[in-house]
């Protein structure tokens, strides 16, 4: 730990009650982008499941919206240690979306339309555990979060929660994701502060 | 950092110099890269840098692909670079 | 740069408001290295729950040893500016690491003449270059064009006019984005690509040029710059992100 400076307090933290290891309560909710901000209108957007037998299912933003959709209430945990707690969506389950889809996979590797990737075992994205995402407080999503549609994983670091996503890829093998490349977890559970390869 | 409108307002190669300075014990930011993507030739500096993640992107100032990612993870400085064709540096 | 960079524990000696909204902090740093017009610093804070971030600040004089100068804007719900600005008490530490920079930089020693544009609180770097060039006496022509919103936030105005005035081939232009002076006969507005191209010397000069400041003004100069016919390779930018207009 550095020198500690009398009287800096950092932007908006409370006394945190139980946050995982090592995070802090922010009340903003901060924009930490890879690159500049994609422009996807919706008539453009699709999504696009591959299984590892290559087999394709895509739904356009008509098809999205027609699913059954959900509310989550959720906490956000963000590698770069704040947290912020009972956060509304509204989106589509990857349960639903993933229902008919012909697997034994045990992988998955989210792509973006800007480009950005990241893994996860395919059972993280199942058992109500993640969605895609398209309204954030009762407002479709802004552009800077991950609009039009963004992946929804809270129970993993924020970094897997991939902002403008365009894509799941099926595998058998864990092929890491833009963070992951550099050392960041493969897998990213916040209580067990897996923020880097080996935790 | 975000402007107005929300968007992300990336800085540029001069803010990486502190943490790869830190490791490297050379001022790095006048070191001339190539761009893997479209060939452009480019200062350190004047790479457009988004910060604020769980690491440093930088990318071409002319065509956006990302040229280098710098991640400070555990005691160790990380420098993925594989979007770079060349890199030269001066001597100190 | 002589060897990895520390973090080193730094001093409020001295807070000088310079504006309503900024302020030049002092601080005695034991063991700096020195440094060059510029340069800047990482500052870290750390609370004492142990949580901590870092933002960079231009190094606003000179090099005049153990003392170092910053001069911060205060950003609206920033969280480290309106800290730095309003409420780190003199004697308390900081921790900065420095001197980083080896592009963005500049020397009484180049026979060049030299164009500075500032944005906002970008005129700091450039200030620190001003600042060498008087402490040098050196003689080789510069020119800082310095937009800002309106007087009330000129950065260092004082100094500004009386080096213009008394130091010989230095220049200072101050444009007004939102409100002039009365009687200034510019009309308020952004910098435009056509009184860059008149303020600046010809791009067939031998010129190097420093723009710094927002990373929105920054561009833009540096885009007009070049289809002003100035050299890509003789300009030298330094964007500070979002803030500092
Ligand atoms: C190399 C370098 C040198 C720098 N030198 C200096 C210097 O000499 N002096 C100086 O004052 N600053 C300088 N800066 C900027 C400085 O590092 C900080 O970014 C600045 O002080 C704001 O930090 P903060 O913690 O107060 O604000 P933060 O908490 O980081 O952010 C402020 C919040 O306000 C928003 N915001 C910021 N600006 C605006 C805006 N203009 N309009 C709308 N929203 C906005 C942001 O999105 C953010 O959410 C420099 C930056 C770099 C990269
Ligand atoms: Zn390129």
């Amino acid at each position: 730990m550095g020198i500690v400076t009398p009287g800096f307090r950092g932007r908006g933290r409370d006394s945190a009650p139980e946050l995982p290891p090592g995070q802090y309560l922010t009340h903003d909710f901060p924009v930490l982008s890879a690159g500049p901000t994609p422009h996807v209108e919706t008539d453009d957007w699709a999504l696009t499941v591959t299984t590892e037998a290559g087999a394709r299912s895509r739904w356009s933003w008509r098809d999205l919206l027609a699913l059954p959709q959900e509310t989550p209430t959720v906490d956000l945990h963000c590698v770069t240690k704040w947290s912020k707690l009972g956060t509304r969506w509204r989106g589509v389950s990857l349960d639903v979306l993933l229902e008919d889809v012909e697997t034994a996979a045990d992988f998955a590797l989210v792509r973006c339309f800007d480009g950005y990737t990241t893994n996860l075992p395919l059972e993280d994205l199942l058992d109500g555990q993640a969605w895609v995402a398209h309204e954030y407080d009762g407002e479709p999503l802004a552009r800077a979060h991950g609009g039009p549609a963004r992946l929804l994983v809270p129970h993993l670091y924020l970094w897997k929660s991939a902002k403008w996503i365009s894509g799941i890829e099926l595998s058998d093998t864990d092929e890491p994701g833009f963070w992951e490349q550099l050392g960041y977890h493969d897998y990213g559970d916040p209580w067990r502060e897996q923020r880097y390869a080996g935790d | 950092m975000t402007d107005e409108h929300g968007e992300p307002a990336p800085l540029d190669g001069n803010g990486l110099g502190g943490v790869l300075g830190a490791f490297l014990g050379v001022d790095v930011t006048d070191a001339i890269l190539v761009c893997d993507g479209c060939g452009r030739q480019q200062v350190l500096a004047a790479l457009v840098v988004f910060g604020a993640g769980p690491g440093g992107v930088a990318r071409c100032r002319g065509c956006s692909h990302v040229m280098l990612r710098v991640a400070e993870i555990r005691n160790e400085l990380v420098v993925d670079l594989r979007g770079t064709t060349r890199l030269r540096l001066r001597r100190p | 740069m002589p060897g990895p960079l520390p973090w080193l524990p730094a001093y409020l000696v001295e807070r000088r408001p310079e504006t309503a909204a900024a302020a030049t902090l002092v601080l005695g740093v034991p063991g700096w290295p020195g440094h060059l017009p510029g340069q800047h610093v990482d500052v870290r804070l750390t609370a004492d729950d142990g949580y901590s971030t870092q933002r960079s600040y231009s190094l606003a004089a000179p090099d005049h040893g153990a003392t170092v100068e910053l001069t911060v804007q205060r950003v609206a719900d920033g969280e480290v500016s309106p800290f730095l600005v309003d409420d780190l008490a003199i004697g308390d530490p900081v921790e900065l690491r420095g001197p980083v920079g080896g592009w963005f930089v500049w020397s009484p020693t180049l026979p060049t003449r030299t164009l500075l544009v500032a944005g906002g609180s970008g005129v700091v770097p450039l200030m620190a270059m001003v600042r060498a060039r008087h402490e040098a006496g050196a003689a080789a022509p510069m020119r800082l064009v310095y937009s800002v919103r309106t007087p009330d936030d000129v950065l260092y105005a004082a100094e500004l006019e009386r080096r213009g005035r008394l130091d010989e081939g230095l220049e200072i232009h101050v444009v007004h984005t939102r409100r002039a002076p009365p009687g200034d006969a510019r009309p308020t507005g952004r910098l435009t690509r056509e009184e860059i191209g008149s303020l600046a010397w010809p791009a067939t000069e031998e010129v190097l040029t420093y723009v710094c400041g927002p990373t929105g003004f920054v561009d833009q100069v540096a885009g007009d710059l070049v289809a002003l016919g100035y050299d890509d390779h003789r300009i030298r930018t330094e964007r500070f992100g979002a803030t500092g207009g």
